[in-house]
């Protein structure tokens, strides 16, 4: 058998399209040269990376006691990939990383304000004049990274 | 004319949308069991609609769209098995009367489909189509679709199958919809018996490996609440069908180890299933009162059977082995790169003996807080133990277990409930003495009388309750 990404069903499948649909999303912010350039469904991917950054790299405490608190979770998808560790290993963040003076923490932080800094404006009709290049690089970068780990875990 | 996998991969999609949409509509809608499954036909062709329409097409990722296809065929599948031929409509009737108890405000419809296993099964089928759609339509797009349904699919085992037996486990299917309604209050419940043991587990996490205690303990949370979210449904299959849940049950562990906690690592992290051991959920079931009053009454009312044998029933339900003592813990993964499973199954077993304690309380308070009295009291009083008496009489000398006499030439139309356990009871029985020498006919023979007399039983008792509702309406 010769197996098929596209048409699997297995308990991967869900997260492959998932990311797949936030690369594009990316990919079409990075190539937008005005604001009609992006759309509902951009704006909204785009939305699911940041909540998807945001709980692998930055999961605030909650109020209520942490048993409640990861039991009351939402489904979210997780590869059992250390996302610290996944950038800490990419070129392209590393040389980013190198080229400021901010921690490591500060960095990764920083990857996603500069994408929510992005859609706030995006959402205030407004089409961002300096859109975060280096960053959308590096989160580009993160996606196809996974997106090969996805793959090897949905095709083996 | 150009090879970008991209632009290929979405002409396929667009036919497959197509494709997909005509075998939807060319669906029966004549031999749909409710009309409820009319409406999982709609918000299909809703989304099928809004996929094929090129306003949307743009910011689409191809892969993602044929991606969703593949899965979304198996929606379409069971709206195809939403089919009367294979679906006893007494039954679902009935389930839909039990459903309406549960949803009076219809915060939450369910249609009827067939399962391919042997087994029941319920899923949010709107819920599920969102998740699918949502990567490739805008929210604005999906909320108009969805219009806030809640829709949910029970598969049932075919009608062809002999099913009746597990016609109980229907019951612990509609706690999975009500946990869903109702999880913030229940999973509260839950926090408050398991912070201390689950602080435990994470203690003996962090000894083990500092490094992955974060995503481990998510992990543990999750297992503990898959685990008490099937003991709650326990209690609500058994709230709605009795000791009847009880033998559905415990048919349902034959040939398994009883005294296995068993838990799946998923990637979605909140798929996460766990189940306690079987040990451990009649231990719970036993302790409620109402199985100790039934078998209380049982012992007395049924000694006036005439089969000496289906007289012993009485006391079967406390011969099925509750003694959990020796439980052990099995945590499998699909994929596991860091053996997670192995720590996370250590943890818990060190500590399964205050996990156990935590969950009994859970149950405890799940059965009389959550549970209001009105719910327990009126709208599924116990099953009349004098009722079963009456309808197990007429199953051993054959005869429909549709009536309970009450002095009157009509009788009153048995319940659901009573009718559901007097079979299942009797089916045990039969079961339990058969004479294996006089070969399978004779089995065959006993078995197919108690599950025909059954479900017609269930169907008339159907129809005289609702002429009777009709009757005085008018």
């Amino acid at each position: 058998m010769i197996p098929q990404a596209i048409a699997n069903t297995g308990p991967y499948a869900a997260l492959w399209s998932e990311l797949k649909s936030m690369r594009h999303a990316l990919e079409r912010a990075m190539k937008a040269t005005a604001r009609g350039d992006l759309a509902e469904l951009d704006q909204a991917r785009l939305r699911s990376l940041i909540d998807f950054l945001r709980a692998e790299l930055d999961p605030k405490p909650t109020e209520q006691g942490e048993f409640l608190s990861l039991a009351s979770a939402e489904p979210r998808y997780s590869l059992d990939v250390d996302l610290r560790q996944l950038l800490k290993g990419l070129p392209v963040f590393e040389q980013w990383h190198r080229a400021g003076k901010l921690g490591f923490k500060e960095k990764t932080l920083k990857l996603i304000t500069a994408l929510e800094e992005y859609l706030g404006k995006l959402l205030g009709n407004l089409f961002p004049s300096n859109p975060p290049e280096d960053e959308f690089k590096i989160l580009h970068a993160v996606l196809s990274e996974l997106l090969v780990r996805t793959e090897t875990a949905l095709l083996s | 004319m150009g090879s970008d996998p991209e632009s290929l991969v979405f002409s396929k999609s667009l036919a497959l949308v197509q494709k997909t949409k005509k075998r939807v509509v060319q669906v029966d809608g004549g031999e749909f069991p409710t009309p409820s499954s009319e409406q999982a036909r709609t918000l299909l062709l809703a989304a099928l609609t809004a996929l094929g329409n090129p306003a949307f097409w743009p910011p689409m990722n191809p892969e993602a769209l044929y991606s969703s296809l593949i899965q979304i065929q198996t929606l379409v599948e069971e709206i195809e098995a939403s089919n009367n031929a294979h679906i006893a409509w007494p039954l679902v009737s009935c389930c839909d009367h039990i459903w309406k108890q549960f949803f009076p405000s219809g915060e939450a419809q369910i249609f009827y489909s067939v399962m391919t296993e042997h087994n029941y099964g319920i899923g949010s089928f709107s819920f599920r189509l969102k998740r699918l759609i949502e990567k490739v339509l805008p929210p604005s797009e999906v909320e108009k679709i969805l219009k806030g349904q809640n829709l949910y699919c029970l598969q049932l085992a075919s009608l062809e199958d002999e099913n009746l037996p597990l016609y109980a486990n229907i019951g612990h299917e509609f706690g999975h919809a009500l946990y869903r309604s109702r999880k913030e209050a229940i999973l509260k419940l839950l926090a408050s018996e398991c912070d201390g043991v689950y602080k435990l587990i994470v203690s003996e996490l962090t000894r083990l490996d500092p490094a992955l205690v974060q995503k481990r303990k998510t992990k543990t949370a999750l297992i503990i609440r898959g685990i008490a979210t099937e003991l709650f449904c326990d209690l609500i299959g058994f709230l709605i069908s009795g000791p009847a849940f009880l033998l559905s049950l415990h048919e349902m562990a034959w040939g398994v180890d009883q005294g296995t906690w068993r838990a799946g690592l998923t990637p979605t992290a909140a798929s996460i299933h766990a189940y306690p051991s079987y040990h451990f959920r009649f231990h719970c079931l036993r302790k409620r009162e109402r199985t100790a009053s039934f078998e209380a009454e049982a012992n007395r009312v049924f000694k006036a059977l005439e089969k000496g044998d289906l007289c012993e029933m009485s006391s079967y339900l406390s011969t099925i082995t509750a003694d959990h003592s020796a439980d052990r813990v099995e945590v499998s993964a699909f994929s596991d790169p860091d053996n997670d499973r192995l720590a996370v199954e250590s943890a818990i077993t060190k500590h399964l003996g205050q996990l156990k304690v935590a969950l009994e309380g859970f149950v405890a308070r799940c059965w009389n807080e959550f549970l209001t009295s009105n719910m327990k009291d009126k709208e599924f009083p116990p099953v009349s133990t004098e009722d079963v008496f009456q309808l197990l009489r007429r199953l051993e000398k054959d005869i429909l277990p549709n009536i309970i006499p009450n002095n009157t030439l009509l009788g009153v139309p048995a319940s659901f409930s009573a009718i559901l356990n007097a079979s299942a009871i009797y089916r045990v029985h039969v079961l339990s003495t058969s004479d294996n020498t006089s070969g399978p006919d004779e089995i065959y023979r006993d078995i197919q009388k108690v599950e025909r007399l059954t479900a017609k039983a269930l169907e008339v008792s159907y129809i005289q309750g609702e002429f009777k509702r009709w009757e005085a309406d008018h």
